[in-house]
């Protein structure tokens, strides 16, 4: 079977500073692949120069489609061929390409991400974020949309119904008249995922999801990513700093260092890699070899933690909208 | 804080004010020499120490048990609501009471309500491109210039009459506004404020300096509307009919003011209708979430430079309408006009009624259209009031005086 | 085309030049610290002009004879003053605005713009002021053949040695002080800065007390040069000396010089033998050609999106 992506000798330099160097990997189709590797490793250039907010010196990106095989690369950042020089559509077409950018191509072609920091429209509700994602699939006509035509209001439904149903999924449905800015941390992090999920892609590509979770949001995501992967149909790309997560639901990791791969390979063969441990903790072999060291010592799967018990009370949480505090005298 | 302490905030406020203000109002130049006016920064500096003072006793005040209440209530909230902020019989009255308002107006005051919805207008329009889009547009008035000279031009070389001119010049406007946006809009940075504001000047010193076309600093003279293909004025032109030949009725100069203004509330009606509409589409959604975060509707699949260039040419087309509206009810265009101060002032009609609420600028456009009149011997200190209202907005209520609201939508669960 | 005409733009071109420059540093400096627009910029180079021809009548009136003396004067109060206007317009408007959104300061930086251009029409009135001819007589340059191709007022010789003396200052001040050191910290990360200990805030003043300065000298000097000034000449100046920063990179010390003097002998030279109503329409062109072609300007680095 064809991966479904497959990016091949991408190179990315930052004035003179090489960020990315000939990095090579696949993306199998329905498995959860991992990016791995320390601090400045080029992970975050790599999601970057995929979803086409960067342009890579060199490389190929192709994503493996029913309709057939899309050059991502060259979709974002067209070139223009020497036999076009005098051709004056394509000169055209790349004048409007260089104008308007790429970027939103990536997305038509089936791949959402999200960000290391969370990027959310604060001052839009909850549903408002989701139907900003959704933007393609509602009537788009102007005066469909001033008249408010029975179309659009159809159109309009069922995008607020694709919306709730994401919703339903990740326990949020109460919040979905809130305002974005004003969830909790993890409630936000998991916004941001489900609004890239309205955008209907095939690719997911999460940029640490885990970051700033608790471990219980960070298992209750964990059983998520594999939701969407078992019954979602999705295939999942993801950055992770998180060494359980990483080493318990991904079919596939690639460690990166210096902007090079230094190993791919399935998380337990990663575990010992001489080649990874180098790179995380600067010795070439396992600190003890008995019982699996360095990395190994931190792994603790899923199934064998503790069950976290029951919090005696939820936290106080104040909504402004809800509650006038300060009328309440003391 | 303390009253002492109080006062020597106040004081040191106060202290800097004399300092700041001493050579330039102190001193006034005259000829080669200059005049002495000490009063003034003295005047100054009290004025700031006085100002200080109430300003941290009303903080203070707001501060006490029975007031905090009212603080809270003023504070800008964000509300999630379905309920419209005024219901449809609301509307329908406000809309009588305006359009009855010929009737028992002056001619002067008449014309003053005109100019007022021509705010009103460009401000819907630039509220579009600033309060919703987040982009800052410091040249808006040339696209109000375009509609202008557009519609004295184009009557005077082409025939253009008012109805053809308004769709016309709208276009004009919004393709002046697609080129000029098109090499900008796809930079980061605030680039585009400055564009535009370079454009406007620009746009003026065209039409000042292209007398042969333009006419130069003397301007054009614009013509009256027609009414279903009557004229309003006293003599019509070549094969036309004079309106009040036609039905047989006494001459009214104040026609001509009547019907322009009826047919721009009802322009304004249909606008403030449409942008409430757009601002609940996917498009108008684009524009609000590109102002929030431009990285992120990129990932979405939002084209930000198409998104961000239709808000760009829309507001210019709603800009290039309110020219024309306001050669018609001229008679006359000249760029004196169209200047830099034209520009902010209808910027300050945004930032005042609070960005992104369509409500807040018609509100905003009137009032301060009105007071301007009322309070014509003050005109010296209109535009520094504007910039003091405009520094003090966004520090103290960015998002402007009415709290916003936020579309609510009834979802029940699927499951 | 005449020899003697194209010299003598290329020297009017060099001194319009080397007032952009001076205007150009306020802009760079600020935007490179901030990322914002200075729309008052501007309108503080308009202040300095007029704290120049007010100092000046005050000394004059004092009695005070010598030029050079006047001058030395005038210069220092004009600095101070304007520094102390820069400085104020950051406290008051930009710095309550630190943590808020994108447009709140751009917004307030058109409301300082207008404050100020508003307080002198009305405390200097709105007629054009000027201060006289003070220094007189001027120099012919001469071709290797011995013909004149142009001539050189003290008054131009004044002001490109004090915009390279000024510069220089800067450049100096920004590559070996702490201060300097500060600032390039601040431009380049102000978080990072800021928890190296760095009070960034007092760096963000800096930047425009040396901003305003900046302007100062240039105020001054275009009073000396042309004479005459009204409170709204803040506006197209400010326009293009904001060109000069964004030609010659915006962000960069060097690139403002070079934008400047550039932008200005195109200016000179386009006025010269193409139109002189469309000047301005030129120097537009030519900001919206950069900004095309080249938006990092041509000592710039090209910003990389962060992501």
């Amino acid at each position: 079977m064809t991966p479904l992506l497959t990016v091949r000798d991408l190179s990315m330099h930052f004035g003179g500073v090489a960020a990315l160097q000939g990095v090579t990997f696949t993306v199998a189709r329905g498995a959860i692949t991992a990016i791995i590797g320390p601090n400045g490793a080029g992970k975050t250039t790599v999601f970057n120069c995929l979803t086409g907010f960067y342009a890579a010196a060199a490389g190929v990106v192709r994503l493996q489609r029913e309709e057939g095989e899309i050059d991502l690369m060259r979709a974002v950042h067209p070139t223009l061929q020497p036999r076009d020089y005098l051709n004056p559509r394509a000169l055209a077409r790349q004048a409007y390409g260089w104008m308007t950018g790429g970027t939103h191509k990536v997305v038509r072609a089936g791949v959402a991400r999200t960000f290391q920091n969370v990027r959310l429209f604060r001052d839009m509700t909850v549903l408002e974020n989701l139907l900003v994602a959704q933007h393609r699939l509602v009537e788009r006509r102007l005066w469909a949309g001033i008249l408010r035509t029975r179309e659009y209001l159809a159109a309009e439904a069922a995008a607020l119904d694709r919306a709730v149903a994401w919703l339903e999924l990740f326990g949020m449905f109460e919040d979905a008249n809130r305002l974005a800015g004003e969830l909790p941390y993890g409630q936000q992090r998991r916004l941001e995922i489900i609004r890239a999920l309205c955008t209907d892609p095939v690719l997911l590509c999460l940029d640490e999801p885990a970051a700033g979770l608790n471990p219980r949001e960070t298992q209750a995501l964990s059983r998520m990513i594999l939701r969407l992967r078992d019954h979602h149909d999705l295939t999942i790309l993801l950055i992770e700093h998180d060494m359980n997560l990483v080493m318990n639901i991904s079919d596939h990791v690639v460690v990166l260092d210096h902007g090079e791969v230094i190993a791919s390979g399935t998380p337990a063969a990663m575990q010992g890699h001489p080649a990874v441990l180098e790179a995380y903790l600067g010795v070439a072999e396992p600190v003890d070899g008995a019982s699996g060291g360095g990395l190994r010592e931190e792994v603790v799967p899923v199934s064998s933690l503790p069950p976290v018990p029951p919090k005696p009370r939820p936290p106080l949480i104040i909504d402004p909208s809800v509650a006038d505090i300060e009328a309440c005298p003391p | 804080m303390s009253i002492a302490a109080s006062l020597k905030h106040a004081a040191r406020w106060g202290g800097l004010t004399l300092l700041l203000s001493l050579p330039l109002s102190g001193w006034m130049l005259n000829g080669y020499q200059v005049t002495t006016t000490w009063h003034r920064p003295l005047w100054l500096a009290g004025g700031v120490f006085v100002g200080t003072l109430l300003a941290m006793a009303l903080a203070r005040l707001l501060e006490m048990p029975p007031l905090r209440k009212l603080r809270w209530r003023m504070q800008t909230k964000i509300t999630v609501t379905r309920r419209p902020a005024l219901p449809a019989w609301e509307w329908g009255v406000l809309l009588t009471i305006a359009a009855t308002l010929p009737l028992w107006l002056s001619t002067y005051w008449l014309n003053v309500m005109i100019l007022a919805l021509i705010y009103a207008v460009l401000g819907l329009g630039l509220n579009i491109v600033v309060g919703l889009a987040g982009l800052l547009d410091l040249g808006y008035v040339a696209f109000y210039a375009v509609g202008a000279y557009g519609y004295a031009l184009g009557s005077q070389y082409l025939g253009l009459g008012f109805w053809t001119a308004l769709p016309f010049c709208a276009l004009l406007a919004a393709t002046f506004g697609t080129v000029l946006g098109f090499p900008v809009l796809r930079m980061r940075g605030d680039y585009l404020a400055i564009v535009t504001l370079g454009f406007g000047e620009i746009i003026r010193l065209l039409l000042n300096n292209g007398t042969e076309i333009t006419g130069g600093p003397n301007g054009l003279p614009a013509p009256a509307p027609t009414l279903f293909g009557l004229e309003l004025t006293r003599v019509a032109g070549q094969g036309g009919t004079p309106w009040h030949t036609f039905f047989n009725v006494t001459y009214n100069p104040n026609l001509r003011a009547v019907v322009i203004y009826m047919v721009l509330l009802a322009f304004l009606a249909l606008l403030f209708f449409c942008v409430g509409r757009l601002q609940r589409m996917p498009i108008g959604r684009a524009w609000e979430a590109l102002r929030e975060d431009e990285i992120a509707c990129r990932s979405l699949g939002i084209n930000h430079v198409t998104v961000k260039l239709s808000a760009f040419a829309m507001g210019a087309a709603i800009g290039g309408i309110g020219g024309v509206f306001f050669a018609a009810a001229q008679g006359f265009v000249n760029p004196t006009s169209f200047t830099f101060f034209e520009s902010a002032l209808i910027l300050a009609v945004v930032v005042l009624g609070g960005l992104g609420s369509s409500g807040g600028v018609v509100v905003a456009a009137l009032v301060i259209n009105i007071l301007h009149e009322l309070l014509r011997e003050f005109s010296d200190y209109r535009v520094l009031v504007f910039g003091m209202a405009m520094v003090v907005m966004m520090i103290w209520r960015p998002r402007g005086l009415l709290s916003m609201r936020r579309q609510f939508f009834a979802v029940g669960k699927n499951l | 085309m005449n020899g003697y005409i194209v010299g003598q733009q290329v020297i009017n071109g060099l001194v319009l030049g080397a007032i952009y420059g001076l205007i150009a540093v306020g802009y760079t400096m600020v935007y490179g610290i901030m990322g914002m627009i200075n729309f008052a910029h501007g309108d503080i180079y308009m202040i300095s002009a007029y704290l120049a021809a007010i100092f000046l009548a005050l000394l004059t009136g004092a009695g005070v004879q010598s030029v050079p003396v006047a001058l030395v004067l005038v210069l220092a109060l004009t600095i101070l003053f304007t520094a102390f206007y820069g400085w104020t317009v950051e406290r008051v408007a930009y710095r309550p605005l630190r943590n808020s959104n994108r447009l709140a300061p751009l917004i307030s930086a058109i409301g300082v713009s207008l404050i100020l251009q508003n307080y002198v029409r009305i405390s200097q009135g709105a007629r054009n002021q000027g201060i006289p001819a003070l220094i007189e007589g001027h120099v012919r340059v001469n071709a290797a053949d011995g013909v004149t191709i142009g001539q050189v007022t003290y008054t131009q010789i004044l002001i490109v040695s004090a915009a390279l003396l000024s510069m220089g200052a800067l450049a100096w001040i920004m590559r070996h002080t702490t201060l300097g050191r500060s600032c390039r910290a601040t431009q380049q990360d102000r978080v990072m800065a800021e928890l190296l200990g760095i009070n960034t805030d007092h760096i963000i003043a800096t930047v425009f007390i040396m901003g305003a300065a900046m302007a100062a000298v240039a105020g001054l000097l275009v009073t000396l040069n042309y004479g005459s000034f009204d409170f709204f000449i803040g506006f197209v100046v400010g326009i293009k000396a904001f060109t000069a920063a964004v030609l010659g990179g915006i962000g960069s010390l060097p690139g403002a010089m070079l934008g400047g003097v550039i932008l200005g002998l195109c200016e000179s030279l386009f006025s010269g033998f193409v139109n002189t109503d469309y000047k301005d329409v030129f120097a537009f062109a030519v900001l919206i050609l950069v900004l095309v072609v080249r938006p990092s300007g041509l000592l710039g680095h090209p910003e990389v999106e962060k992501v």
